[in-house]
């Protein structure tokens, strides 16, 4: 299988505070690869530096075989690295199908004049673009909502937008953190099988987690961050056993 | 918060995203043409005269449309580029004879030069600090002119001649024809980048840079862009200004214009091109006529009221009264008793 993204050593400290220390992760190519951890072990923090949003104080990114180490967000996501955000982040006032629309910028190529003057190639352009998000609002179960504001959306489909258009962007490698947080139970579950078909459908996933029961079903490997140290990596039944993970985080917990 | 990933929970009757209804455009078109032809219709020098000016005030409240509606950034300093526009026209036009047809174009280039300039310096700040920074940006423009005595210093520079295509843009009925083919280019180009992937561009790096950049738009480029395109129109807005005032000074970069025309966007509505155009021949209007009944004094203060008012009644501006749900759903019911409720 070949490596997709591979961090080595990411180091980011906030002032007398290291939030993820010299921390390693490896993706391979069509995974569903998880980073878990209790609450503050610094995944938000490990998944900022290696998508750009935040900056990096030590250690390297690898993207397809590329350095992309300390690129800003904006490029990674134009190499094909796509986002959620925990707090979801919205265009609010805007349609949903017009949010997806913004997820295929870098794959709507013309320029100047199309841009400033509406001609037959931007319309045609155009029209593909509607036609493929609505196709892809279709498999997510959102074509009913293309037409409404974000803004008025229930919490569950309002993640599902976000999500639906870091997919629109047709991301090599997408980046959820924390798709499932605030859910209910059964639309974790919906979830859950959701993120199945996109493996299937040959995407690769790095989902960042606190609650592992989702993604030791699903994952085909998994990264345990915790405080800010990666105490273990591999297919989730070793991760599961490892005592390490037990006494972080699992021997915590009830139910894991 | 139940049952939200599956599909059943949508109605019918939420709330749409704004669009306008299929009657708009075709209102707009006949507005365009007969806006063409009224010069000719009411062919009265003074009404020409006051036409002319206010073409000259859309077109700088559309840049205000493009740059805050728009691409969200909140910039008080379109009167740099209006007042370099009105000297870079004198200078170009006035005094090294370039014909306006050309001239104008150099005009839009300064301008858009200035404007990214501008965006440059300012865009390290974000909100309200972006306004400051963009307001001192136009005084340090105003007083670098105030002090060049090549511009004429603070008296500024009188007896200078536009031209266009070789006739004298004094001349009322052709200067608002002028402005009106440039205030045409700028409403094409709203309105096809509002369609285009530029529009959804500025849409995200205005509702969320964050997201915006996690789907690879560049925001910093695409704020720039809007500055660069306010730049060029503003300037030119402001070279035409000088063909009806007949002297540039530096109060082309006053602090009363940019007011002037932020209480037109702001009550127009900043999202809203109709709303901004029919409020920019309102008020242009009202403060012409309260400049004959030597009113001019208070102008602003109503321009202020109009401000506060808005913002507390209709926070997106008359415009967004198209576009509001309640009067859509108004329309359509009246529009159904006409035609057999077809809708």
């Amino acid at each position: 299988m070949t490596v997709i993204l591979e961090a080595r050593g990411l180091t980011r400290k906030f002032g007398g505070l290291t939030a993820v220390d010299n921390a390693d992760i490896t993706v391979d190519e069509h995974a569903l690869h998880g980073l878990i951890g209790p609450n503050g072990a610094g995944k938000t923090t490990f998944v900022n530096m290696i998508t750009g949003v935040d900056s990096i104080d030590g250690g390297t990114v690898t993207f397809e075989g590329k350095d992309v180490t300390g690129l800003r967000s904006f490029h990674m996501a134009s190499l094909g690295m796509a986002r959620s955000f925990q707090t979801s982040q919205l265009f609010e006032e805007e349609s949903v199908l017009s949010n997806v629309m913004a997820g295929r910028h870098r794959h709507i190529d013309y320029g100047f004049p199309h841009t400033f003057f509406y001609t037959p190639k931007t319309s045609r352009v155009e029209r593909a673009n509607r036609e493929r998000c609505m196709a892809l609002l279709e498999q997510l179960n959102l074509a009913d909502d293309a037409k409404r504001l974000v803004a008025e959306l229930p919490y569950g489909r309002r993640r599902l937008v976000e999500m639906a258009r870091a997919i629109a962007s047709e991301p090599s490698l997408l980046v959820l953190d924390e798709p499932a947080a605030g859910l209910p139970g059964s639309d974790v579950e919906a979830l859950g099988e959701t993120l199945v078909s996109l493996s299937k459908n040959g995407y690769t996933v790095l989902i960042i987690e606190h609650n592992i029961g989702l993604l030791m079903s699903i994952c085909d490997g998994l990264t345990v961050l915790s405080e800010g140290r990666v105490i273990a990596d591999g297919v989730p039944s070793v991760v599961r056993a490892d005592p390490q993970v037990i006494e972080a985080y699992i021997g915590r917990s009830d139910d894991a | 918060m139940t049952d939200t990933l599956s599909p059943a929970t949508t109605g019918a009757t939420g709330r749409r995203a704004p669009s306008a209804g299929n009657l708009l455009p075709i209102i707009g078109v006949v507005v365009a043409a007969v806006a063409v032809v009224l010069p000719i219709l009411v062919d009265d020098f003074a009404f020409n005269y006051l036409m002319s000016y206010t073409v000259i005030t859309c077109i700088l409240a559309l840049t205000m449309h493009l740059l805050m509606g728009l691409a969200g950034v909140f910039s008080l300093g379109q009167a740099a580029m209006f007042g370099a526009g009105a000297y870079a026209a004198v200078v170009i036009i006035g005094q090294t004879g370039i014909d306006g047809t050309l001239g104008l174009f150099l005009v839009a280039a300064v301008g858009a030069v200035i404007g990214i300039l501008m965006g440059l310096v300012t865009l390290r700040t974000t909100d309200l600090y972006l306004a400051l920074t963009t307001l001192a940006f136009g005084y340090i423009v105003e007083n670098l002119v105030r002090n060049s005595d090549w511009l004429g210093g603070p008296q500024g520079i009188t007896g200078f001649d536009i031209t266009f295509a070789g006739s004298y843009l004094d001349e009322p009925k052709l200067l608002y024809w002028v402005g009106l083919g440039f205030l045409y280019l700028l409403i094409v180009i709203i309105m096809s980048v509002r369609r285009s992937k530029v529009g959804r561009a500025l849409m995200a790096t205005r509702e969320s840079p964050i997201a915006a950049r996690s789907i690879g738009i560049d925001t910093r480029r695409y704020k720039l862009l809007a500055f660069g395109v306010a730049g060029a129109f503003a300037a030119v807005a402001g070279g035409l200004y000088t063909a009806y005032a007949l002297v540039v000074d530096p109060s082309v970069f006053g602090i009363d214009l940019t007011l002037s025309v932020l209480a037109i966007a702001i009550v127009g509505g900043l999202r809203s091109m109709p709303g901004i155009i029919v409020v920019a021949i309102v008020l242009t209007y009202f403060r012409n006529s309260a400049e004959t009944f030597g009113a001019s004094q208070y102008v602003l203060l109503i321009y202020g009221l109009l401000i506060v008012l808005t913002l507390r009644f209709l926070p997106q501006g008359l415009g967004g009264l198209l576009t509001s749900p309640r009067v859509l759903a108004a329309t359509r019911s009246i529009r159904a008793r006409f035609h057999g409720g077809t809708q």
